[in-house]
C-alpha cells in the first residue's frame, strides 16, 4: 500500500474536518450532515486502517526489527563472511528478501502466523522496555523445522543432500522436526552474537 | 458541562483532526514505539472523536424536539 495514499486520506480528512468545525453551519442541510459523517466517522476510519496497513507492512522490515538496540548484534550477524553462519549465508544470497529477513524466517508458516509474529514483536517491545532483557536473546519456543522446510521441502540440494540421506530415518525425523535443522549439530551456527567480534565480515558493494 | 450539538461536534472534530496528525507524524516514524504512539495515543484521539460524534448524532434528534417543545410552549404563552 502506497504511503502516498494515506497521507492523501489524511490530508483531505483533515481539509474536510476543518470545514465542518470552522463553518458548523453548514450541518444545517442534508448535505452538510452527510459530510459531518463522512468527515467524522468514515474518512477517519479509512485513514486509521490505511495508516495501520501501513505500519504492519512496515513491520516486516530488516529496518524495523533492527531499530530496537539490542537487536543490532543480529543485524551484524546477517554480514558475517562465513558460509556456515545460516542467517549470514541466506541473507546474503537471497535466499530470503533482504528487506523482510528477520520475518521470513521468524514468522511461523501456519494459519495467522503473521498475526502470531506480530503479536510476538508487541511482546518484544513489551519486554525491551519492563523487563530489560539481556543478551544473548533466546527464543520462545525451539525454532520449527517446518520454517525452514517452507522453502527447502522438495529443493534438490535439500531431497538429495548427502546427510539427509544416510539413513532413512533422517530425513523421516527432520520433516516431523524430531530432529532439529538448528540444534542437531548439523546447521548450527546462527547469530552466534557472542561470537561476532571473531569474525570477518562481508562488505556489501 | 452542557455543550451545544455544534460544541460537540468541534470537539469530537479537533480531537479526530489531533489524532490524524499524530497518525501522520508516526509514517515517519520506522520504529516498534511509532506504532504504539499511532495506536495508543493517535488512535485513542480518533476513537474519542468519533465516540463523542457518534453520542451526538444519538442525543441530538431528543435534544432537538426538547427544544421545539419548548419553543412551541413558549408560543402558547405568548399568544395567551
Amino acid at each position: 500500500m502506497p504511503v502516498r495514499l494515506t497521507y492523501a486520506v489524511l490530508i483531505i480528512t483533515i481539509v474536510v474536518i476543518a470545514i465542518v468545525v470552522l463553518a458548523p453551519g453548514v450541518t444545517a442541510s442534508r448535505g452538510g450532515k452527510s459530510l459531518a459523517f463522512v468527515a467524522l466517522f468514515i474518512f477517519p476510519i479509512l485513514a486509521v486502517a490505511l495508516g495501520y496497513q501501513h505500519h504492519m507492512d512496515r513491520s516486516r522490515e530488516t529496518s524495523f526489527c533492527l531499530s530496537c538496540h539490542l537487536m543490532e548484534p543480529y543485524g551484524r550477524s546477517l554480514h558475517v563472511d562465513d558460509a556456515t553462519w545460516i542467517p549470514a549465508s541466506h541473507y546474503q544470497n537471497n535466499r530470503v528478501p533482504r528487506d523482510e529477513a528477520c520475518y521470513t524466517c521468524h514468522s511461523d508458516y501456519v494459519m495467522y502466523g503473521g498475526i502470531k509474529a506480530k503479536w510476538r514483536g508487541l511482546h518484544h517491545v513489551y519486554a525491551q522496555y519492563m523487563q530489560d532483557p539481556k543478551p544473548p536473546l533466546h527464543l520462545y519456543h525451539p525454532y520449527n523445522n517446518r520454517e525452514c522446510l517452507h522453502c527447502h521441502l522438495g529443493a534438490r540440494s535439500f531431497e538429495e543432500g548427502t546427510t539427509h540421506n544416510a539413513d532413512s530415518a533422517i530425513m523421516a525425523d527432520i520433516k516431523s522436526n524430531k530432529m532439529s535443522c538448528l540444534t542437531s549439530g548439523c546447521h548450527d551456527q546462527v547469530h552466534n552474537t557472542t561470537k561476532l567480534t571473531e569474525v570477518k565480515y562481508w562488505e556489501e558493494r | 458541562m452542557n455543550f451545544t450539538l455544534t460544541q460537540r461536534l468541534r470537539i469530537a472534530g479537533v480531537l479526530i483532526a489531533f489524532g490524524l496528525l499524530i497518525e501522520a507524524g508516526t509514517l515517519l516514524w520506522n520504529s516498534p514505539i511509532g506504532f504504539l504512539v499511532f495506536l495508543g495515543i493517535g488512535g485513542l484521539f480518533i476513537a474519542c472523536g468519533i465516540l463523542i460524534y457518534l453520542l451526538t448524532l444519538i442525543s441530538a434528534p431528543a435534544e432537538h424536539s426538547a427544544s421545539s417543545v419548548l419553543a412551541s410552549k413558549k408560543s402558547v404563552v405568548i399568544s395567551s
